[in-house]
């Protein structure tokens, strides 16, 4: 009786998944490592490259998508949407009753369903709070050779090609964010789909 | 720019093995990838994790001069 031997090779998918893995694994490390550094500059390098692997990664999955080597996510239902929507407005009220309670003012005025994208809420700006320096954060015993705010001022990465500093509440909106030199996009970015 | 800590450190060269590792299985992958834009993707993302090895040894030399 022969056996049979079946050779297992791999296909174009099956390296490009590969690669996929490899660099949200790498992104996860960058993350720890940017909570573990001491030294700012180290933080602000792993920071970067955190920024870096994350962006390529996006172009990886958008390319194996493109070609149809990567599967279709299953779409969210849309009763156990609401209803995760309603468990957690639900929280946010009890939140923010306690917090009144506490005497403390927190960010939002009211809870509900204004339509508004975090951050843009008029009331409160919460997408532009985050981008300025807090007390604590320019406090005089801070590193000095770096800046105490130093990442908080825009990073390059949030600078798109159109000019301007991303607010926070934008970077939700999957786009290519690899940052080509010279301002040109790589031959696999230029599909705008997905803007 | 501190001394670096023996976390730091090992981070680091966690980080210097990840990139050497995605250079590998990217030139591997490009020999073995016919589609064109994946092959583009690819020898672009090569010399993009050999300047970020690059980058982090650069960090080490930095602060070996300040190292006990």
């Amino acid at each position: 009786m022969q056996t049979q031997q079946q050779i297992v090779q791999w296909q174009e998918k099956d390296w490009m998944q590969q690669i996929l893995v490899m660099l949200k694994h790498q992104s996860s490390e960058y993350a720890i490592a940017v909570t573990e550094a001491n030294c700012a500059q180290v933080r602000q390098t792993m920071q970067r490259m955190l920024n870096e692997t994350l962006a390529e990664q996006a172009d990886c999955y958008q390319i194996m998508s493109r070609q149809g080597w990567y599967p279709a996510a299953p779409v969210a239902n849309r009763q156990e949407l609401h209803k995760s929507i309603q468990t957690h407005r639900q929280d946010a009220q009890t939140t923010m009753h306690a917090i009144q309670a506490a005497g403390l003012q927190g960010a939002l005025q009211h809870i509900g369903n204004s339509g508004q994208p975090f951050g843009v809420s008029q009331q409160n700006g919460i997408g532009q709070q985050w981008r300025q320096p807090q007390p604590w954060q320019t406090a005089p015993n801070r590193q000095a050779d770096q800046g105490s705010g130093a990442w908080q001022n825009a990073q390059p990465w949030q600078q798109t090609t159109q000019g301007g500093v991303q607010a926070a509440d934008q970077q939700s909106k999957w786009q290519p964010q690899q940052q080509p030199q010279a301002g040109h996009y790589q031959p696999w970015q230029s599909d705008h789909r997905y803007q | 720019m501190q001394p670096l800590t023996s976390k730091e450190l090992n981070y680091v060269n966690d980080m210097l093995g990840g990139e050497d590792l995605l250079i590998k299985l990217c030139v591997s992958a490009q020999s073995n990838i016919l589609q064109p834009e994946a092959q583009q993707f690819l020898h672009h993302v090569i010399g993009v994790h050999q300047r970020r090895h690059d980058e982090l040894v650069h960090i080490l030399e930095q602060h070996e001069s300040i190292a006990h």
